[in-house]
């Protein structure tokens, strides 16, 4: 029941943190709800490139999302797999 | 009685994403309309969030603002510091009289800034309805120059900070004007490249080219090596972006 609540609720914070939290706290949010659902992390990324990219420079924060959502879903494959096998 | 199997069971029952398509799908069409808007009415998309970002702003000052006594005594200790400047004004008119012109500028609010935008990039309430366009430039408390407009829409605008990672700007520095070079480092600070052996140490002032020299800060340490043609020096801003909390926007030159 309680990884149902987190399940919903770290994308929902992760999301309005893009808005009002300090970014170093949206990746924290962000990675913690990539491990439930790993695009989330690169919707996030590229949300907070849509709002404040300031049109030079490399898009550091859509490519974060992407790493982390690439090592959210190696860790889910390594548990499905691995460590989890039935 | 069964024998057992040794066959390898199925690796993965079902995708990593299985049941996950419709909220993909959701995702990636809420990203297309932020990004439809960032492209093709970038002010619009301001416009749209910025109910949140004041309503962040407000979160912030609430949690911020400290006890009723504190700001009792910070009132008191600015009306105070009021009083000597309004002397001290008063002062420079009678010596210079009143020929002085002032700079025609828009007060806007931040609503979203460093470090909730990871990039050195502010959003302000006020936009092409109050006059504000493309490349005016932005000035913080004092009169510091901090960056440009770089999206307009009617009532909002953002503003990259010279300080943005990648930004270049021409400067001087020291009392004898020494041209430099003005990298912005993120967060607000900068560093700047000059000739080796101009003498520019700790403490002097940093100036951007803009309407004549206009102080943006000052050097904090001075790196020269000795086998590298130039040296490196490393500026402490007079505006901190992780606190602003208004700006003053005038046109371009």
């Amino acid at each position: 029941m309680r990884i149902s609540i987190l399940k919903v609720a770290l994308p929902i914070l992760a999301v309005i943190g893009v808005f009002m939290l300090p970014w170093t706290v949206t990746v924290v949010l962000a990675a913690l709800s990539a491990l439930y659902f790993p695009p989330t992390a690169l919707f996030i990324g590229v949300l907070a490139e849509i709002l404040y990219y300031p049109g030079t420079g490399l898009p550091t924060a859509a490519l974060t999302g992407l790493i982390i959502t690439l090592v959210a879903l190696g860790v889910r494959w390594f548990a499905k797999n691995r460590i989890l096998p039935a | 009685m069964s024998r057992p199997s040794f066959r390898r069971r199925r690796a993965v029952r079902s995708g990593l994403l299985s049941g996950s398509l419709p909220y993909v799908v959701l995702g990636a069409a809420v990203l297309a309309v932020f990004l439809g808007l960032r492209l093709l009415a970038p002010g619009a998309l301001i416009s749209f969030v910025s109910p949140l970002w004041q309503l962040g702003t407000a979160a912030t000052s609430a949690l911020d603002g400290g006890s009723d006594e504190t700001l009792a005594a910070e009132n008191a200790a600015l009306a105070a510091r009021n009083a000597e400047l309004a002397a001290q004004v008063a002062d420079l008119t009678n010596l210079l009289g009143t020929r002085t012109e002032p700079i025609p500028g828009i007060v806007a609010s931040v609503m979203a800034r460093p470090p909730v935008a990871p990039y050195d990039t502010l959003a302000i309430d006020q936009g092409r309805e109050a006059g504000i366009s493309k490349d005016d430039l932005v000035s913080g408390p004092g009169g510091t120059p901090i960056g440009e407009i770089t999206d307009v829409d009617q009532y909002t605008a953002r503003v990259t900070l010279y300080s943005t990672r990648g930004s270049v700007q021409s400067g001087w520095a020291g009392e004898n004007r020494v041209p430099v070079e003005l990298s912005g480092l993120g967060s607000g600070a900068f560093d700047a490249t000059a000739a080796r052996g101009t003498g520019l140490v700790a403490g002097d002032t940093v100036y951007l080219v803009q309407r004549g020299a206009l102080p943006i800060g000052t050097v904090i340490a001075v790196d020269e090596d000795p086998s590298a043609p130039k040296a490196t020096l490393y500026v402490r801003p007079y505006v901190n972006p992780f606190s602003i909390t208004w700006v003053t926007v005038t046109p371009a030159p």
